[in-house]
């Protein structure tokens, strides 16, 4: 009998050849040596590599993290300087730039992000001001656009990165100047309603400028 | 009939929980599962980074999409599709961005203290030096299980390009591992 092919035999370790074929090839492997070795390590790798279907515990703070994406509401966190950015997390980003802009559209800021070195106590929003709960609920996004655009501004070209660090100036002078204002007049809520229109620029000029960088 | 064991009755009790917007039978159902899914994460990836930014964004999708699992299915199984599906559709975006490969390092460290047997480390080894779609292959149909007509369409090939992923991936690791 010929001998069986290493298809024919891969077929047989994983059960996908049909029985009548499997029977003549187990006669085969019987008197054939090559063949039943070729067999048997295909089997052994099979079992080891089983043993690598285990958990792993997932990194630190990734929970404060997640939880923060889907209720707005931070825990503790690590300060910015000590914080690492997953890479590839585009997504949730996105997400959570959409979600602000929502959460503030709907009348209340949710998200509260530190501006220490140390970790930002959870606070309810309910208890801020209108301008402070527009600060509070871009926080997280812009923070987290602006670490993600400081790693891929590197891909872009510096015309590109020109035009999108004016943009971001002059999205940056408007909110100073929006600032200033609310600081004479900290209840405005038309006030609060501007310095939300500049945030919801500055969430855009930003994501774009991800995109970009992410598509080079 | 089929009886449910009780940890899957507090499983189906948690999502429906959460189902609902409980964020605190959310968490348990992560504490429960994070270890499973981040361990899918660092066999799959290139790097420990990339295994934390696919972990997270894979919660924020379940909690999106809680709302979709049948529980006549197990929720570890949906979780686990979900899982491979966002890493599959990570790792095809990420192939299409040829300036931005990133070099293999070994993801394997956090689960070595899981098993120190050395052929289990050998051939960890020997899985992060298998071409990418290879080592993709064989992870999901040695590891994680997946039929070959699931992985040719989760990754939009033909059953016989898998197999033939597969059959490289074993010879290189057999190889690697008689060496």
């Amino acid at each position: 009998m010929r001998h069986a092919t290493n298809e024919e035999i891969q077929d047989l370790a994983d059960g996908r050849i049909d029985a009548a074929r499997a029977q003549e090839l187990r006669e085969h492997l019987e008197v054939c040596d090559a063949c039943s070795a070729e067999l048997r390590g295909i089997e052994e790798l099979k079992e080891l590599a089983m043993g690598l279907a285990v958990g792993s515990d997932p990194p630190e703070g990734e929970w404060e993290r997640i939880h923060a994406r889907i209720t707005g509401v931070t825990r503790p966190m690590p300060s910015r300087a000590s914080g690492r950015v997953p890479a590839g997390g585009f997504f949730p980003l996105r997400r959570a730039a959409a979600w602000a802009l929502l959460a503030v559209a709907a009348g209340g800021g949710a998200i509260v992000f530190g501006s220490g070195d140390g970790p930002a106590p959870a606070v309810e929003v309910a208890e801020l001001g209108p301008a402070q709960s527009v600060d509070a609920a871009y926080a997280q996004s812009v923070y987290d656009l602006e670490l993600i655009f400081e790693e891929g501004a590197s891909q872009l070209s510096p015309e590109t990165l020109a035009v999108i660090e004016e943009n971001l100036a002059v999205i940056e002078e408007a909110v100073e100047r929006a600032r200033a204002e609310i600081e004479a007049d900290p209840g405005s809520v038309a006030l609060a309603r501007s310095l939300d229109t500049l945030y919801g620029a500055k969430v855009r000029v930003l994501s774009a400028a991800v995109a970009l960088a992410d598509e080079r | 009939m089929t009886t449910l064991t009780d940890r899957e009755v507090d499983t189906g009790a948690l999502v429906a929980r959460a189902r609902k917007g409980d964020v605190s039978a959310f968490e348990a159902l992560y504490r429960a599962n994070a270890p499973r899914v981040f361990g899918v994460c660092l066999r799959m990836a290139a790097s420990r980074d990339e295994a934390e930014g696919w972990s997270q964004e894979i919660w924020i999708r379940v909690w999106e999409r809680i709302g979709t699992f049948r529980s006549e299915s197990r929720f570890s199984t949906w979780l686990h599709r979900l899982s491979v599906n966002l890493i599959l559709d990570r790792k095809r975006s990420d192939a299409r961005r040829a300036d931005r490969r990133v070099k293999m390092e070994s993801t394997w460290t956090e689960q070595e203290s899981f098993d120190q047997r050395e052929d289990m480390l050998d051939l960890k080894k020997a899985v992060d030096q298998l071409p990418d779609r290879a080592r993709t292959v064989f992870l999901l149909y040695d590891v994680e299980g997946y039929k070959h007509r699931e992985i040719a369409e989760r990754l939009g090939v033909a059953e016989g390009t898998v197999k033939a992923h597969l059959h490289r991936a074993r010879r290189m690791l057999r190889e690697a591992l008689a060496g």
